[in-house]
């Protein structure tokens, strides 16, 4: 079930990213004005790990 | 899994909703748009008041102002048409402070509106002068004698009695005793970047040459020469061969006074300007170039008079001499290079006698080569120095900050389609006149928050 979980937040958090950067570089500054970036790939980048781990056990 | 399902229903309606948020920054569906920054985090829209010099590190969410002017900029994601920018705030010792809208990058010049008139908020507040609304537009008369503005503007009093604050007033202004001379007018001060002359045209051409040079020929920039009358542009010309002198010239114009704008960076020189006009004056200032003819005598009638120069060979003493008043000459000193010096002046008309060139000088009025040509068809405006004493009444588009405790808002409102806007960004210019750092002076203004509504 947390396998599930995870897996769940790190698709979306991939997806969001993904159109971020997209309308970022349509129209610089749009997202960055409002959301951090770097905060949304860090919690993505530790969604990951988590889910590597989980697999791996 | 339906845990799972809900999560995701959860995960993805919340990109959504952000998606829909970011998207209604672009295209704002609805037509209006706002924001507000408090100085409690950094705002990536509202930048912060620069330059750093002029304000005081943020303090319980505030920014104390001790510097004029200072400068932000508003990001945003397309153009608009208007803007509300409202300013909530406690000052000190600030007779006026005022809001700019960058109008044009390349001059830096901002069209400015009133946030606060001490000298008005007063007179309205103690209701020791008779109060006329109308609108924003407001007509203060010390005495009673007009009962609405449409009365007021219909039939002016005397021009000298009248101030004004963000009110453009526009008169027809003939000069009975004019007569036009065939003689041309030649002078040949240098004179360096933009300039706008005032010139008087009755039963005649109007006709300027106009000789100009580029300090440096690499340099970008452009020079525009805009003919106005009654404030509207009736000729506008672009002048890309430096080399040829430039002809401006109309046919028998209307009577009246004429403005003529020469709209330039420092980097270009007017070498010489040839008329067929003898009645004519430079609006707000006279930058002074290098190898004039000295000393130079110029008249003002500038209720208060700045000085600045960029050279150490110019720092000099500056001789104010009050014109039909014996024996009163003020030394109006410039000392250092770069600064801005300051000058009240004690009579209407004033004489400067400037001993070096490469300086400039500024003012809230007119500025002559003799006289005879200071003729001003300018109502007088609302400054720090105006004094009450030699007016009657006082017209103005102003609205009187609300009262909310210790502090005051006040809204002012721009036209956009007209603004500056570069990179996404519309620049902004807070200015209190006479608010220096440094100055030894206990006055300044705490920005406790701005607010901008933004219409499509």
């Amino acid at each position: 079930m947390f396998y599930q979980i995870i897996k769940e937040i790190y698709r979306a958090l991939l997806v969001a990213i993904i159109i971020f950067i997209i309308m970022e570089i349509i129209e610089p500054g749009l997202v960055i004005s409002f959301i951090s970036l770097n905060l949304l790939l860090i919690f993505w980048f530790i969604s990951g790990i988590i889910l590597l781990l989980v697999t791996y056990k | 899994m339906n845990f799972l399902k809900s999560l995701r229903i959860v995960l993805y309606s919340l990109l959504i909703i952000t998606i829909l948020f970011l998207l209604n920054q672009v295209v704002v569906p609805f037509g209006k748009i706002s924001y507000k920054y408090n100085f409690c985090k950094k705002d990536n829209l509202i930048t912060k008041l620069l330059p750093q010099d002029r304000v005081k590190p943020i303090k319980n969410c505030k920014q104390k102002i001790i510097g004029d002017p200072v400068y932000f900029n508003l990001k945003t994601f397309r153009k608009f048409k208007k803007i509300k920018l409202g300013i909530k705030y406690f000052s000190k010792n600030t007779p006026l402070i005022q809001i700019g809208s960058l109008i044009d990058g390349n001059l830096w010049q901002y069209d400015l509106r009133p946030v606060k008139c001490q000298l008005i908020d007063n007179l309205v507040r103690s209701n020791n002068w008779n109060l006329i609304k109308d609108g924003r537009t407001i007509l203060l008369q010390r005495e009673k004698k007009y009962k609405t503005i449409n009365n007021f503007l219909n039939h002016l009093p005397n021009k000298n009695k009248i101030a004004l604050l963000n009110y453009n007033l526009k008169k027809d202004f003939i000069l009975p005793y004019y007569k036009s001379s065939r003689v041309k007018k030649v002078l040949n001060c240098k004179l360096q970047g933009r300039h706008q002359i005032f010139t008087y045209v009755a039963n005649e051409n109007l006709n300027w040459t106009f000789e100009f040079k580029k300090i440096d020929y690499n340099k970008k920039g452009n020079l525009i020469i805009n003919l106005y009358y009654k404030d509207e542009l009736i000729k506008s010309d672009k002048i890309n061969n430096y080399a040829n002198k430039f002809i401006l010239f109309v046919k028998k114009p209307k009577s009246g006074f004429y403005k003529i704008d020469i709209k330039c960076n420092d980097n270009v020189i007017i070498k010489k300007i040839t008329t067929q006009q003898h009645l004519f004056n430079f609006i707000g200032g006279i930058r002074f170039w290098k190898n004039n003819k000295l000393p130079i005598n110029i008249y003002t009638n500038s209720q208060v008079v700045y000085g600045q120069t960029t050279n150490p060979n110019s720092l000099q003493r500056i001789k104010i001499e009050s014109i039909g008043k014996k024996n009163d000459i003020i030394d109006f000193n410039i000392n250092k290079t770069y600064k801005l010096f300051s000058q009240p002046t004690t009579a209407t008309t004033t004489k400067l006698l400037i001993k070096k060139d490469d300086i400039i000088i500024k003012g809230d009025g007119i500025f002559a080569f003799s006289i005879k040509q200071l003729s001003n068809p300018l109502f007088q405006k609302i400054s720090r120095f105006t004094k009450i004493n030699n007016l009657d009444y006082i017209l103005a588009n102003y609205k009187i900050p609300e009262k909310l405790g210790n502090e005051e808002y006040a809204k002012v409102e721009f036209d956009l389609s007209k603004a500056y806007r570069e990179n996404g960004k519309y620049g902004f210019m807070i200015s209190i006149p006479g608010l220096r750092v440094n100055d030894k002076i206990d006055d300044w203004i705490k920005i406790d928050e701005i607010n901008v509504e933004l219409d499509k």
